[in-house]
């Protein structure tokens, strides 16, 4: 029975527990944020404050690079997702071969407008809801 | 070989190595393909180096210079946009300042692809300080103190930056000159905030640059 325990956590990423994976990659500027944050329910979101861009990277379940035709902002007056330029500095490598790699998807986020709207990520593992929580700029005097 | 001796070789070695340590560059954008910096005169290599190291100006318009650094291939066209325009515009590669803040600037190829981004501060000058330009158009660091003195024909440029308290502001500023014209010969010397002074007969004037509703002065002696 403890054997067939520790074999399914083992399988776990490839029979469905895997989840995609982001990641910031980015630094916010000082007095600013851009984050991206998840919990154990699964609910993913990113903030960022107006004005600003985050650079989110973003494998799916097999930890193959996320699709980016397919992924949008739904309120595009409060942020837009554009697809990012990637090199082999950064790599997925797939938990099916790991000898086949290829440039992980970089999607960059930039906060437009104060509020929240949902950033629709495609995978090749199905689709993701990312909330995208913009907050305001620090105010100056 | 004693302690005392390798800590004198390691001595040795940061001196030799500061000065290419201590150098500033261009700023590296968050995503690491790209360098910006201000566009400078070709000579101005203070300049150059310095990159994005101060806020840019409100009213200031800031030519920039983007650089691939990315690996295997030649720069493609580059788009520059503002991720906020009621901070700062851009037109074609040159930032202007419209309110304080920070706001990403971000770089497009012309598929759309962001290949890099870099975040710009924007503040309000507190005040305009006159420098010296060099031969080859470059500013100088410092700026000058309140009262120099001029020999008959001398011919020096001076050019006005924007201050926010201590620190010099990013961007070019439109900036109007006046003196005594009895005294020196203003010249505009084509650059936007820089104008050549030529003094003509000894006397005391005072050389004043208005810009951003903002005016530095600087008060020059004429010695026969």
């Amino acid at each position: 029975m403890k054997r067939f325990a520790f074999a399914l956590l083992a399988l776990g990423p490839l029979v469905g527990c895997a989840k995609p994976h982001f990641d910031t990659i980015t630094s916010a500027p000082p007095g600013a944020v851009a984050e991206y944050h998840e919990d154990s329910n699964d609910n993913r979101w990113i903030d960022v404050t107006e004005g600003t861009a985050v650079g989110i990277s973003c494998e799916d379940k097999s930890k193959s690079p996320c699709g980016y035709d397919g992924t949008f902002v739904a309120d595009a007056s409060i942020a837009s997702v554009y697809h990012g330029y990637s090199d082999f500095e950064d790599v997925s490598k797939y938990y099916a071969n790991p000898n086949n790699a290829s440039a992980k998807t970089i999607m960059v986020v930039v906060g437009l407008a104060v509020g929240s709207t949902t950033l629709r990520v495609r995978t090749g593992r199905g689709d993701y809801n990312v909330t995208v929580n913009v907050k305001p700029a620090p105010s100056r005097t | 070989m004693t302690w005392r001796s390798w800590r004198s070789i390691g001595t040795v070695t940061i001196v030799l190595a500061a000065p290419a340590c201590s150098g500033e560059s261009p700023t590296t954008g968050a995503l690491g393909h790209t360098t910006a910096s201000a566009a400078c005169a070709p000579s101005d290599q203070a300049c150059a180096f310095a990159g994005l190291d101060a806020p840019l100006a409100v009213g200031a318009k800031l030519p920039l210079s983007v650089d691939v650094t990315a690996k295997g291939f030649s720069a493609p066209p580059l788009t520059l946009a503002s991720a906020n325009v009621r901070v700062f515009d851009v037109q074609g590669h040159t930032a202007i300042g419209k309110a304080p803040g920070f706001a990403s600037l971000l770089v497009f190829t012309p598929e759309t692809l962001v290949i890099d981004f870099v975040t710009l501060s924007v503040e309000k000058p507190t005040e305009l300080r006159v420098h010296r330009m060099t031969k080859d158009g470059a500013v100088e660091a410092l700026p000058m103190p309140t009262k120099i003195q001029l020999l008959v024909g001398d011919d020096v440029s001076f050019s006005v930056r924007p201050y926010f308290g201590e620190r010099h502001l990013l961007g070019d500023i439109d900036a109007t000159w006046s003196a005594d014209d009895a005294l020196v010969k203003l010249v505009d010397s084509g650059t936007p905030a820089g104008h050549r002074v030529v003094a003509r007969s000894s006397g005391t004037t005072t050389l004043h640059a208005a810009a951003l509703g903002l005016e530095a002065k600087l008060t020059l002696e004429v010695l026969q």
